[in-house]
């Protein structure tokens, strides 16, 4: 009897280890999403805009700004969903509990302006692009601006996820771009492990607008409020941790080739552009008109996509904050608020744009000044937040989260000031 | 007269005889158990020092700007609020509560108390706009605008107390506590089931498992028959086996067996060893039948009767199984190896002799279904004969459970265009 309870189970043990890894798999899957999503669709018009600007301007020397983003961008969307996940609550609601009525409504009145800033970014990408295919913006934007709006109104959360997560398949084609340039591997490779700084005030400026246009405040919001509707439990948050740096990852990897596509092309031809439809349209004479269709696609894609989140992010986060009814599958009558605010961003942001002289570029600079206003507040609430023990317990931060974390928000801070303050030195 | 909470946590708290400036109310304490709470003390900070208790018997009026206190308070701390106190902040001010009156989920802006000879008392909360800007300091600006503007003033949305579902705040990391509330200030009871299954999935998970966690078996039983599948399986995993067992328990049996199909099979099979063992023989049955077919929609929970009895008795049997029958509308005669033979409707008892015998009364054209036939058809036979439900037998003919009309449209439903 002891000598057969001695012996080893080499099977059964074996089996174990590949039942845990499949269920664990199977789990990831379940969770998979908010990360994913709010990563990539933080490539929309402005971060396609910012990147191709980069590389054709600067070539290489911004590629290494890449990694420390990343980092940064998992640190900080890493705490909003663990708040998610152990609250059960979305940001503003933790806001307005914690910090009571007056700095819920400014902030929110904050969030509506910048969000609504990026929206009619969005809807100038749509523009662009589809000019870019001799679409008129009188035709395209009106449809894109439908087509949000009656996904997000007609259908549900899952089926909207689904969309979502094939947009994301979608920036492949940024990838494909800049493979098919062939570029000098072993040249690139260092280029992006050595960080390369110049005291300039320009090269500065650029450097900011790449970090800030990667970390902006509605992703908090957005990836906190898509975790708490999917349910995620606290058993499976080392899986949806996952989610939130595979995302990360990929948003930057998209953004590396977007560098990489410019810098190999414009930059080497000293050809200066303004929008990203500029760099497009550059892209033909040089790259082969497929690669610049490519490119166009890419930035519909990235428009449209940002575009269907960032007003429905808006209205969700006003309304929980401010205690106002929400969903999609209300009537209208029962959330005049939500549906209100939904619809004004998409109309007005579409309106901007369609304006006959419609000041593509003020806006767009105008837009990321209004998110490094917004952001340090956010930040902040939201690490007071995922150090409060009361709500956190033992999910909240950790000695060494802490310091990277406020490292990074203090970093981040610093860079916003810098943005908002960058037109007195130019 | 009337006070906002806004208001008292703009007054200053003062010795009565030396006007000493002892702090500001940060909080306000009352007693959970009345309906409407009476105040019995405030919290008070002064600077920075941690907040403090004062009880109401130190109190000695409560001024436009100023609340007197008696004497003065040497030892700051030296009482503690009751026990399972209701505090103004911590659980109400800027939470979201249920209205009960509305069935919906709303967030308290302000709180509206009653001056009284002795005391304060907790009323109304205010929900509405009006609150809103008085909380941020633009009530009387906005107020002139409007006037000017459209002759128009906000005015106040206020709930009463008694129609309030306080959501309780935070134990540790994920748990929620509920607020307890005395036994006869009950507002979820209001609700029918279907409203307050509405409003639990309006909630957030964790406030929508406390809640219903704090809900007796009964209440929480007739919710979660009204609601998703998802949503059921996300609130029988989330609360302990035991009371897990006693919710499911309580479940219409057709319900409780979609609900235990959905389960982890050994959380089901734990659920069904925990209920009454003819109630789990009943539901094990019908999770052996396919999902698709009028076995899988029907529900056991129908009344029977045996041929030979007499209108007199099958009204007392009736009055015994009524409570547990989904329809009494219809009552079902089976003869002595539980064959289906007959059908008599409530009217036809009502309106007979009392000494007649069933088999007089019934009608003995039935129109059934098999276990095994497809759920479709017997919504075709609901839409031809306009049943309010449909007896179910099987092969043999031996009655198994019915159908009613509320099954069929919950399973047709989805199939139809919204």
């Amino acid at each position: 009897m002891s000598a057969r309870a001695a012996l080893p189970r080499p099977p059964a043990v074996a089996r174990s280890w590949f039942s845990a890894r499949w269920r664990g798999l199977l789990i990831f899957f379940s969770v998979v999403g908010p990360g994913i999503i709010t990563a990539n669709v933080d490539n929309d018009a402005g971060g396609i805009t910012t990147y191709s600007l980069a590389g054709a301007h600067y070539g290489q020397t911004l590629l290494w700004s890449l990694i420390p983003i990343t980092l940064a961008l998992i640190l900080i969307q890493e705490m909003t969903s663990r708040l998610g996940v152990v609250s059960g609550q979305g940001l503003s609601d933790l806001i307005r509990e914690r910090f009571g009525v007056k700095i819920t409504f400014y902030l929110m009145i904050g969030l509506i302006i910048t969000n609504f800033g990026n929206a009619v970014a969005e809807f100038a990408g749509v523009a662009s692009a589809m000019e870019i295919f001799g679409v008129s913006k009188y035709l395209s934007v009106p449809v894109g601006g439908f087509l949000v709006w009656w996904m997000v109104v007609k259908g549900t959360y899952r089926s909207v996820e689904k969309i979502f997560l094939v947009a994301c398949v979608f920036y492949i084609a940024y990838i494909v771009a800049g493979i098919k340039i062939a570029p000098h591997w072993p040249g690139l490779l260092a280029a992006t492990l050595k960080p390369h700084l110049e005291l300039k005030t320009d090269f500065l400026v650029m450097l900011t607008g790449v970090i800030g246009t990667t970390i902006a405040p509605w992703m908090q919001f957005y990836q906190q409020a898509a975790i708490v509707e999917k349910g995620v439990r606290i058993e499976e948050y080392r899986y949806s941790r996952w989610d939130t740096i595979i995302g990360s990852v990929m948003v930057n990897v998209v953004a590396f080739f977007i560098i990489v596509t410019c810098a190999e092309t414009l930059f080497r031809n000293g050809i200066r552009i303004e929008t990203a439809k500029d760099a497009a349209l550059a892209l033909a004479p040089l790259a082969g008109k497929y690669n610049a269709y490519l490119f166009a696609f890419g930035l519909l894609n990235a428009s449209l996509f940002a575009a269907s989140i960032l007003p429905l992010s808006t209205a969700y986060s006003v309304c929980e904050g401010m205690g106002w009814e929400i969903g999609v599958n209300k009537k209208f009558t029962e959330a005049p608020q939500f549906y209100g605010l939904y619809t004004l961003i998409i109309v007005i942001s579409m309106g901007i744009v369609l304006l006959p002289d419609f000041p593509l570029i003020k806006i767009m600079y105008l837009s990321q000044v209004l998110n490094g206003l917004v952001l340090p507040f956010i930040l902040v609430f939201m690490l007071m937040l995922v150090n409060d023990r009361e709500l956190m317990g033992e999910y909240a931060n950790g000695r060494w989260a802490n310091v990277a974390g406020i490292t990074c928000v203090a970093v981040m801070i610093l860079l916003s000031i810098v943005l908002v303050l960058s037109p007195l030195f130019t | 007269m009337f006070v906002y909470l806004t208001e008292l946590f703009a007054m200053r708290v003062r010795g009565v005889d030396d006007r000493r400036l002892l702090g500001r109310p940060v909080d306000l304490v009352a007693n959970a158990e009345e309906v409407y709470p009476g105040v019995v003390g405030f919290m008070v900070r002064r600077g920075r020092r941690p907040a403090f208790y004062l009880p109401w018997s130190q109190i000695v009026a409560v001024e436009q700007h100023e609340i007197l206190v008696r004497g003065t308070p040497d030892a700051p701390g030296a009482a503690h609020p009751p026990e399972g106190s209701l505090y103004a902040r911590k659980h109400v001010l800027d939470r979201q509560i249920i209205d009960t009156s509305g069935a919906r989920v709303v967030r308290v802006n302000d709180l509206h108390l009653l001056r009284m000879e002795d005391g304060l008392r907790l009323i109304h909360v205010d929900v509405g706009a009006s609150g809103l800007f008085r909380r941020l300091g633009w009530l009387r600006a906005v107020n002139a605008l409007t006037r000017g503007l459209f002759d128009y003033e906000l005015r106040d949305h206020l709930i009463a107390w008694k129609f309030v579902q306080p959501l309780g705040h935070f134990g540790r990391a994920g748990t929620r506590q509920v607020l307890r509330l005395s036994a006869s200030h009950q507002p979820l009871a209001q609700l029918h089931p279907a409203e307050l299954a509405e409003v639990l999935e309006d909630l957030d998970i964790h406030k929508r498992q406390a809640l219903f966690g704090s809900l007796t078996p009964e209440v929480a039983a007739d919710a979660l028959e009204q609601m998703d599948t998802e949503d059921q399986v996300d609130l029988i995993e989330g609360m302990g086996e035991e009371h897990a067992t006693r919710v499911v328990g309580e479940m219409a049996t057709d319900d409780a067996a979609d609900l235990l199909s959905e389960l982890e099979e050994e959380k089901a099979e734990n659920i069904l060893d925990g209920m009454e063992s003819e109630r789990s023989e009943e539901v094990r049955e019908l999770l052996t039948h396919e999902e698709d077919t009028a076995g899988g929609i029907m529900t056991t929970d129908f009344v029977a009767l045996k041929t030979g009895y007499t209108v007199d008795q099958t009204i007392a049997v009736l009055r015994q199984q009524a409570r547990e029958a989904e329809n009494v509308y219809y009552l079902y005669v089976l003869d002595d190896l539980e064959h289906l033979v007959g059908v008599v409707t409530l009217r036809s008892l009502i309106v007979a002799s009392p000494e007649r015998h069933l088999s007089d009364l019934m009608s003995t054209r039935v129109i059934s279904v098999t276990t095994g036939e497809d759920k479709g058809a017997a919504a075709e036979l609901f839409a031809k004969f306009r049943f309010r439900a449909l007896p179910v037998v099987d092969d043999d003919g031996v009655m198994k459970g019915i159908i009613t009309i509320d099954d069929v449209l919950e399973h047709v439903a989805p199939e139809l265009n919204r």
